[in-house]
């Protein structure tokens, strides 16, 4: 019996809105993924730093055994 | 109210996790109407459902991105929506004095049958409409989702967030008292007819 009841409409006008706001939503979330993220552009950065320190550490842990053992 | 086939269904899911807005489109087609009056008879109040219906769209869109690519459309917007339709009962604790507006809930720009099936249906409607609008929110949900939605007992169940075995329960207790609340409406009409005629 339930299941003569109709469907109710939604105003037309607020169904527009509604469906606007989602246009634009969906359209920023496009643009959000297109370009890299400021989370990633940090963490990339973050990553060349610390392999760029630990370079120059090895480096120097390097160059000070050369001159330890080449005293011998 | 037609269905969506499966193969339909998961196209539009990846392409509503690209963000494609024809998918949503065609989507919010398909499941805006239904939506909207499975919210105003669980809230009894358009103003509230139509609030709750912007909402449960918004919240679909942010959540597009992280969508599973085998989503079902159906559970997962009726899910949204019932759990905003909760929270906003929390939120507000009206749901027991809240005001039945029936009249508010008649659909507008509906086809025009002839003047007596129009009485016959709207009277109907109406008896149907106020007995599932006495009864307490849980039933309603269940009636709503299995009667109107055709969803299975087990769909139904993954939307209230309970077992299907449950749901076939609240269903069954449901029904019955639906079938109650319509008898008692029977017997008062007869009772007044019986008054008017003496």
């Amino acid at each position: 019996m339930i299941e003569m009841l109709q469907l109710l409409t939604p105003d037309p006008h607020r169904t527009r809105r509604t469906s606007a706001l989602c246009h634009e939503r969906l359209a920023r979330q496009r643009k959000y993924a297109a370009t890299p993220s400021r989370f990633t552009q940090t963490y990339l950065v973050e990553r060349a730093l610390v392999c760029g320190f630990c370079l120059v550490y090895m480096s120097c842990v390097a160059l000070v055994a050369f001159e330890v053992l080449g005293g011998f | 109210m037609t269905a969506m086939d499966r193969q339909t269904e998961l196209i539009l899911v990846a392409e509503l996790r690209a963000g494609s807005e024809a998918a949503f489109d065609r989507i919010h087609v398909e499941f805006n109407g239904r939506l909207f009056s499975f919210l105003a008879r669980l809230a009894r109040n358009r103003d509230v459902a139509e609030d709750l219906l912007e909402e449960t769209w918004l919240r679909v869109v942010d959540s597009a991105p992280r969508l599973r690519s085998d989503t079902r459309l159906g559970p997962f917007l009726f899910t949204v929506a019932r759990n905003l339709y909760v929270s906003y009962c929390r939120s507000r604790l009206i749901e027991d004095s809240q005001t039945v507006d029936m009249i508010g809930l008649w659909p507008l720009g509906t086809p025009k049958p002839s003047p007596f099936e129009s009485t016959v249906a709207s009277e109907t409607g109406r008896r149907i409409e106020a007995a599932l609008a006495s009864l307490p929110a849980s039933y309603r949900e269940a009636l709503l989702l299995t009667g109107i939605e055709g969803m299975r007992p087990a769909e139904a169940a993954f939307v209230c967030g309970m077992t299907p075995e449950a749901m076939r329960q609240r269903l069954s207790r449901a029904r019955a008292a639906l079938a109650r609340r319509l008898d008692e409406q029977e017997d008062r009409v007869m009772a007044a007819l019986k008054e008017a005629t003496t």
